[in-house]
């Protein structure tokens, strides 16, 4: 008796789970774990010049003309994370023939996680020489970029 | 430099940073400079030439003799 009740109640559940009875949704596949990628390496990201920078270091009043009484900024941009990396730059005078006669050179050593700016400036006690000069910026002794302007 | 370039030698510069600066700054000399200057420009206080003497004893060996052009280790305040 118990096993006919047993083969009954088993028929049921056959005939309930034939009868559009849904089956439990198979648990959604769970996504390989990926490891998380290796943090960027400190790299320059931009150079930007102009006759001032704000707090953040970034340049105010961006031009690439400066007045022969201006005091010229540069603010590079880094992204990436680095520790006690070096940032240099190098102003040069840009002469008619091409070569470059040094004016100032300064560095920076950073230690950053993440996006940062840095500003390099000059300024001369008596008139900039007119022509084109140009910012050699290095990033742990490896160029790192350029930009060219003028003192008009 | 040739004669008939232009005279930097007036030229001062200097640098900042949003990132953690660790006392890796460097100044280039210019013409009319002292370590006293400069300590005051850094420092905001002339006697602190001592710390910047102390940290270019490599290159400056008599403080009262630095040159333009020279560039300095300016250590952290």
């Amino acid at each position: 008796m118990r096993s006919s009740a047993s083969c009954l109640l088993a028929a049921l559940t056959l005939a309930s789970a034939g009868c559009g009875k849904k089956e439990a949704p198979k648990p959604a596949e769970q996504p390989a774990v990926q490891p998380a990628p290796p943090p960027a390496p400190l790299a320059v990201a931009s150079i930007e010049l102009g006759k001032g920078v704000d707090s953040m270091k970034m340049v105010t009043g961006g031009t690439m003309t400066f007045g022969v009484k201006d005091t010229i900024y540069a603010s590079v941009g880094t992204t990436g994370i680095g520790s006690n990396a070096t940032i240099g730059a190098k102003w040069s005078f840009v002469k008619k023939d091409g070569s470059l006669v040094p004016v100032n050179e300064s560095s920076q050593t950073i230690t950053t996680s993440g996006p940062v700016a840095t500003e390099f400036h000059i300024t001369k006690a008596s008139a900039w020489p007119k022509g084109k000069y140009r910012i050699e910026v290095t990033l742990n002794g490896m160029a790192a970029g350029t930009k060219d302007f003028e003192v008009q | 430099m040739a004669s008939d370039d232009p005279d930097f030698s007036d030229v001062s510069g200097g640098s900042s940073s949003t990132a953690d600066a660790k006392g890796g700054r460097t100044y280039t000399i210019a013409k009319g400079d002292s370590l006293s200057k400069i300590a005051k420009r850094f420092y905001g206080d002339a006697k602190q030439w001592k710390k910047i003497h102390e940290a270019n004893k490599d290159t400056i060996k008599n403080p009262d003799l630095i040159f333009p052009g020279q560039v300095i280790k300016i250590p952290d305040a």
